[in-house]
């Protein structure tokens, strides 16, 4: 059997993941994932390989066998020489360090090494380019995200996040994407919202949470949305409802599928990022 | 005045659980200490999940103007500092 993705639209790629989620094939013969249109793997952003992880941990949940097809020679040297794609569903690994150095690979989100990640990633700024800059924020945004995962998502062990770092910009992008019951569900089995997009833009409000563990009061997406630059983008989709943030201002939709699961996409400014500055001792005083 | 030097609280520790632990010894030290120092050498950050069960719980319990009177911070980096004053306003505001 094939799927095809055609070309980089990102709406395009979870249309054809939706569409094919609830495959059912008489017999175990591998799936090839075909990706037409796609002529420079540059193109391919963090967004869509968490999204494709995500989908080939998903067939092989159900007992398929999701395999890239080599038909696409660039796009298939990015993903299964460049990033080692197949190695984290063949050899159950989480993480596996990409052939070029400087790119920090994908990551399987588990529950035991969550904080793991976020450390490597802001070690790898720190080290490369970013010597003097205080990248707390990074690293907090990362954890706060990790952590809505296996407090809220019930992801059964289908979660991803891959990071990459624009020299040009100088920008951070981070995706995040889990096949758990999404945002969206879990907000509505608490509070009464009208839709989706409600409860996606609730979810960023302080104080807002389904406290499904003790530690969590609400404010864990918000200090994500804070950390953002003026035109840094963050967007989250979830079920039915998707949210677009942007220099302070949200704009929420309704999308016409239903997407199982949380995909959170985030960039950070890195260059605007104050220098590294130690206070000997501070008090309370404000 | 005692001192906690906290990056020792928090290895090998989720952050919840160093969180509790960092609440149940600054409760611990209340009563005897005029000031308690959390020294942050080595701590890069302090995400909300550990805030909640440690500064949060603490203003929920003995409020704000007890928490600003007895806690300070060492070696703490000035965004960090900035991150948990908002987080202290924000909780206080949760709180009423």
């Amino acid at each position: 059997m094939n799927i095809i993705f055609d070309g980089i639209s990102r709406t395009k790629w979870i249309q054809t993941i939706v569409k094919n989620r609830n495959i059912s094939i008489e017999t175990k013969e591998p799936i090839n994932l075909i990706f037409n249109s796609i002529s420079n793997p540059e193109e391919i952003e963090p967004f869509h390989i968490v999204l494709l992880a995500c989908f080939i941990q998903y067939l092989k949940i159900k007992g398929y066998h999701g395999m890239i097809d080599p038909q696409n020679e660039d796009v298939y040297s990015f993903l299964k020489d460049n990033l080692q794609f197949d190695k984290y569903f063949s050899e159950e690994t989480d993480f596996i360090k990409a052939k070029d150095f400087s790119v920090l690979n994908l990551w399987k989100v588990t529950e035991d090494r969550k904080e793991t990640y976020s450390e490597q990633v802001h070690d790898f700024l720190k080290n490369s380019f970013f010597k003097n800059k205080d990248l707390s924020a990074v690293k907090n945004s990362l954890l706060e995200c990790y952590y809505n995962i296996f407090d809220h998502a019930d992801a059964n062990g289908n979660a991803f996040s891959f990071t990459k770092y624009n020299e040009e910009n100088q920008k951070l992008y981070v995706a995040i994407c889990d096949f758990g019951k999404g945002i969206a569900s879990s907000i509505r089995s608490k509070y009464n919202v009208q839709s989706d997009k409600d409860a996606i833009q609730m979810a960023i409000e302080i104080g807002i949470s389904v406290k499904s563990k003790i530690h969590n009061k609400g404010f864990g997406l918000n200090n994500i949305l804070s950390t953002l630059a003026s035109d840094d983008k963050l967007r989250i989709l979830s079920n039915s409802g998707f949210l677009f943030a942007i220099g302070g201002k949200i704009k929420t939709f309704d999308i016409d599928f239903q997407f199982n699961g949380t995909l959170l996409y985030y960039e950070l400014s890195i260059q605007d990022i104050e220098e590294l500055e130690i206070n000997e001792i501070m008090n309370l005083d404000f | 005045m005692y001192t906690i030097n906290l990056q020792p609280l928090m290895n090998g520790k989720t952050f919840p659980e160093s969180g509790t632990l960092l609440f149940n010894l600054i409760e611990e030290k209340l009563p005897n200490e005029n000031k308690i120092i959390i020294d942050m050498t080595d701590v890069i950050t302090l995400p909300s999940m550990f805030l909640n069960v440690s500064i949060g719980k603490f203003i929920e319990i003995y409020g704000v103007e007890k928490l600003k009177e007895k806690i300070a911070f060492a070696h703490i980096s000035t965004s960090q500092m900035e991150r948990l004053k908002i987080y202290i306003k924000n909780v206080s505001v949760l709180k009423q």
